[in-house]
């Protein structure tokens, strides 16, 4: 009879467990079916995708075109661009060498309190290039503490303002000379061009890239609202959208498929281009400039000039063959890469 | 990639694990078989929120599910056969134990 109690308990408590794992599984997500854009991209969309997607806009640019497809989205659609920001960052550093406000050989720690620390002495190019010796993520154990925090309950791992970020970089120093990608580095160079530009790195975002380029969809979001709208796990898990502020120069734009057209329009056009020449050689035989890489582009005996970024729920991609003067971009609102989509489809054009 | 594999089949081993443990008496006392059935609903929490769902076939995640319901289902017919506290040292055995269940609790929480 005890048996038959405790026996009939568990298996209603197991029934439960199943039934409240089956909500929660991990699934692999589809595009949404509503389309819009260009119907050819479409068919490449269909044909080619095979990701777990759910919001998705592909571009595809010439010097004078754009074509654009959606799924769930259109050219107009908010998504994080994650480390594509970095790219941008790049670009606001070759306008502001251009304007004689900073030179590429010159110490971060000229421009940011870092006092003695190792890092200070990393000069703006080490950092653009990835070779400054900073870490991909802050090592403090405060730091380190949080972001398995998030990862665990799909919160943001960079909620940190410009002193915390300045903190972590002085903790952070370590061997220079071999590449290695970081993220505090990204921002710690945006922040250095912000401060001596005596702005915001918003502010300088906003009227040195884009105001110029008419990017009235681009914005570093700092509330909820702002921000974009929560992205997806690659098993389907909502994620909190990464609102950031020192670290938004390394990953805290959110931008639509338009205005990131906008943006390689104008570089395909040659402006700006001087933050895409390679300057080093970078891992797996790619080569870097102020944050662009430059890697073969698979397929052909061209090159691509590109950059990714990846948030908790987003992944993005943009990339230029300057040879052939055409561009692409991927967004989408599922932390599943996109980059070889994109590439082949550059390859495509 | 390896990481995000081992978190995958963490998922599917541990459950398998807790029903060994049930299936062989290998459980000191009920505070245990809590505790071996928390780590298993824990591990599969985990997996779903750290694996690579892109390079693992989400289907692991429910052979794992459905384990975990086996042996919290197959629980209630070893649970009358176990005493609360196994343990000569009934006080600390039962702090420990809370401990666990508490840590268990409020990692699950943050998971879901």
């Amino acid at each position: 009879m005890k048996v038959s109690f405790s026996a009939g308990i568990a298996v209603l408590v197991a029934l439960a467990v199943v039934a409240g794992g089956w909500l929660l599984r991990p699934q692999t997500l589809e595009l949404e079916s509503a389309q819009t854009g260009d119907p050819k991209l479409q068919a490449y969309i269909d044909q080619h995708f095979d990701g777990p997607g759910h919001r998705l806009e592909v571009v595809v640019i010439g010097d004078n075109s754009m074509t654009f497809a959606g799924r769930g989205a259109n050219e107009h659609s908010p998504f994080e661009i994650g480390s594509v920001s970095k790219a941008i960052t790049g670009l606001l550093l070759a306008d502001s060498v251009g304007r004689g406000e900073v030179k590429l050989d010159q110490q971060v720690g000229t421009l940011l309190p870092l006092g003695d620390a190792e890092v200070a002495t990393a000069t703006l190019e080490d950092l653009a290039t990835h070779h400054s010796g900073l870490p991909r993520t802050a090592t403090k154990p405060s730091a380190v503490a949080r972001s398995l925090l998030t990862s665990l309950n799909a919160g943001n791992p960079y909620p940190y303002d410009v002193d915390d970020l300045i903190s972590q970089a002085k903790a952070d120093a370590g061997g220079r000379g071999a590449p290695a990608y970081s993220n505090v580095g990204g921002a710690l160079l945006g922040q250095a061009l912000a401060r001596k530009a005596g702005k915001s790195y918003p502010d300088l975002l906003r009227e040195r890239i884009l105001q110029p380029l008419d990017m009235q969809e681009t914005h570093v979001p700092a509330t909820d609202a702002q921000a974009a709208p929560p992205g997806y796990s690659s098993g389907g898990r909502k994620e909190a959208p990464w609102i950031q502020d020192g670290y938004a120069p390394a990953g805290g734009i959110v931008s639509s498929a338009g205005d990131l057209s906008l943006l390689l329009q104008s570089l395909l056009r040659g402006n700006g281009v001087e933050a895409l020449a390679p300057r080093k050689d970078f891992e797996e035989g790619d080569r870097i400039g102020l944050f662009w890489l430059t890697s073969p582009l698979a397929g052909t005996d061209r090159k691509m000039v590109w950059h990714n970024g990846g948030t908790g729920g987003y992944r993005s991609f943009v990339g230029l063959d300057l040879d052939k003067k055409r561009a692409v971009v991927v967004l989408s609102d599922v932390a599943a890469d996109v980059d070889e989509f994109a590439t082949e489809l550059l390859a495509a054009q | 990639m390896t990481t995000y594999l081992l978190v995958a089949v963490f998922a599917v081993a541990y459950p398998l694990l807790a029903l060994w443990q049930l299936r062989t008496k290998k459980l000191r006392d009920r505070l245990d078989l809590l505790i071996v059935l928390a780590a298993a609903l824990l591990f599969l929490l985990a997996a779903r929120a750290l694996a690579d769902w892109q390079a693992v076939p989400p289907w692991l995640w429910l052979v794992g599910l459905g384990l975990a319901g086996v042996a919290i289902g197959y629980s209630g017919w070893v649970w009358p056969h176990l005493t609360w506290l196994g343990s000569d040292r009934p006080r600390r055995r039962a702090t420990f134990a809370g401990i666990q269940l508490v840590i268990a609790a409020a990692l699950m929480t943050l998971l879901v």
